[in-house]
């Protein structure tokens, strides 16, 4: 069950998209789930489908991957889809002489709708396995430098996110130690009663907790007595850059969004 | 109860970039009443292979029979198989959590949907088993110190009477005396209940000393599975598979190249001192000049 967990997950292997900096990244996934929504008529929707296709396959990550994380949201998925074909407006569907409460435009606005679900998921998944917590964060970072002048204390924010992003791994593994534990002393996590199986995740989320606030108590004390301070002065040992990869990168994208909002408001 | 292991392939994350063969074809037959020292470098398998005993893993092949109950059939009752074989995790004392010792105590055969009765003579039992005196039942076991946290954890398992105790580095963590005191409260358990005893460690002191057999895994095979004699005559083999010989050996071993012939069953500090003293004896009865 806990290894069920794709999302989020790095990939660590090489590929072009992996070399891609990773604001590029951030900033072309929000362009491309601008241009997903846009996409209304079958050639738009080809040309998103066409361009995420083409990421997931620069990628190198196996297809099996992406579908796992698909998993999670296929009921989301499966009952928008549904509450669409049976409550949009529109010619019923005649189904072996009956008359059936599905519509024709329904069916249609359902699987667009379903469409953009996966599409959305495929690509967000595809910056996450592509680029390591830390550069992510290193990305986030940089984007908001601008309004560090403004006061927000951007640092401090992509220094939380990091230790957070690095530590649900930790807690995952802790987890599943300490269910282990407990199952070996009788505990019974899958049966019973609503009120039965809250209760029973006491002996699990009490030691959980302590050693997540110890982790944290070890944390602080080793990064101040290395003399921790954060701030605008601190340097990195790996500078991001923005290279001819993300140039090519962003003229592909720039050019399929133009194309796809042309032909939304065209056609 | 006898343990019977054939077989036995356990893969890690199975069909992703970080997948890893944990175990690979590990067959052992252990004796009931046997105590068992397992040994292995850090990642050999040898907390993966405990983790099948009690079916809190579940192998990719292979199977394992508990007495007469097969673990790897389907439809096994984990909750009686889990009472047979206790498994003290490492470091247990990260999964304490009521208010009291004597409810952490009782948290397992609680589950055992024992009486109240049986229950508070279990706990009462397990305490006493491990050394802690009943003053201790009504305070918190988060204001204990770490030697005695690890024993309420200890208690814990043994208050569900195992059949089997299966033990993960009991001992790590602890200073000398804390060590001493688990590694001696260990054994007189293991006299005093007829438990089969299965304890993992990477320190070859501490298995030297206790174990009536020894297994090596290395790299999620069993290299090696002997009597600790025969065990640690095969000093460069261990240190191969990155383990070290209890210091005693390895000082047997030097006095041995220089000429002086020792037997080979000498592995624990206390055997090597008499036989020494009794050798010393002998060289000042016959006069002969003492050269160490």
């Amino acid at each position: 069950m806990l290894k069920d967990i794709t999302l989020g997950q790095y990939f660590p292997i090489d590929s072009p998209m992996h070399r891609l900096d990773p604001r590029t990244k951030l900033i072309l996934l929000v362009l491309h789930i601008v241009a997903i929504f846009l996409a209304n008529n079958a050639i738009t929707c080809g040309l998103v489908t066409a361009l995420t296709l083409l990421v997931m396959l620069l990628s190198r990550v196996p297809l099996a991957t992406y579908l796992r994380g698909l998993k999670p949201i296929l009921f989301v998925i499966v009952f928008t889809a549904v509450l669409n074909i049976f409550l949009t407006a529109g010619t019923k569907i005649e189904l072996f002489g009956y008359q059936t409460p599905m519509t024709w435009e329904g069916l249609v606005l359902a699987g667009k709708m379903a469409l953009r679900l996966v599409l959305l998921i495929f690509a967000s998944a595809a910056l996450t396995y592509t680029t390591s917590p830390i550069a992510l964060t290193d990305g986030i970072e940089k984007l908001l430098s601008p309004f560090a002048k403004l006061g927000l204390p951007t640092f401090e924010l992509a220094m939380m996110m990091s230790i957070a992003i690095r530590f649900i791994p930790t807690l995952i593994e802790e987890t599943d130690k300490i269910m282990k534990a407990q199952k070996a002393r009788g505990a019974d996590f899958e049966s019973g009663s609503l009120i039965r199986r809250v209760k029973a995740l006491a002996p699990m989320l009490i030691p959980l907790f302590i050693s997540a606030f110890r982790r944290a108590d070890d944390l602080a004390v080793a990064m101040e007595s290395r003399c921790y301070q954060g701030g605008n002065r601190r340097t990195r040992l790996n500078e991001i850059h923005f290279a001819g990869i993300d140039l090519g990168a962003t003229c592909i994208f720039l050019l399929f969004f133009a194309v796809t909002v042309a032909l939304r408001f065209l056609l | 109860m006898s343990i019977e292991i054939s077989g036995l392939n356990y893969i890690y994350m199975e069909g992703s970039p970080f997948e890893k063969q944990a175990l690979k074809d590990v067959s052992l037959s252990i004796a009931d009443g046997e105590f068992v020292g397992i040994i292995g470098h850090t990642g050999s398998g040898k907390s993966t292979l405990i983790q099948h005993l009690n079916g809190l893993l579940k192998p990719n092949s292979g199977s394992i029979k508990i007495g007469d109950l097969v673990v790897t059939e389907k439809g096994t009752d984990m909750k009686k198989l889990r009472q047979k074989v206790g498994l003290v995790f490492q470091y247990p004392e990260h999964q304490l959590f009521e208010e009291t010792v004597y409810k952490d105590i009782s948290y397992g055969p609680k589950n055992m949907n024992l009486s109240q009765e049986e229950i508070d003579e279990r706990v009462r039992e397990a305490m006493n088993c491990v050394g802690l005196s009943e003053k201790y039942m009504n305070r918190s076991p988060f204001e204990l110190s770490g030697g005695q946290k690890r024993r309420v954890a200890i208690a814990g398992v043994l208050a569900m009477n195992p059949d089997i105790l299966i033990l993960d580095e009991p001992a790590a963590g602890l200073d000398p005396a804390g060590r001493e005191e688990i590694l001696t409260q260990i054994r007189a358990l293991y006299l005093e209940r007829k438990m089969t005893v299965l304890f993992v460690s990477h320190s070859m002191e501490d298995v030297a000393r206790i174990a009536g057999r020894i297994i090596v895994m290395n790299e999620g095979t069993v290299a090696l599975d002997d009597k600790p004699a025969e065990i640690f005559s095969q000093a460069d083999a261990l240190r191969k598979m990155g383990l070290d010989v209890p210091q005693i050996t390895e000082l047997i071993c030097e006095l041995r190249r220089r000429g002086i012939s020792f037997d080979n069953s000498i592995y624990t500090i206390e055997k090597a001192k008499a036989t020494i003293q009794l050798m010393l004896a002998k060289k000042q009865n016959t006069g002969g000049d003492a050269t160490c």
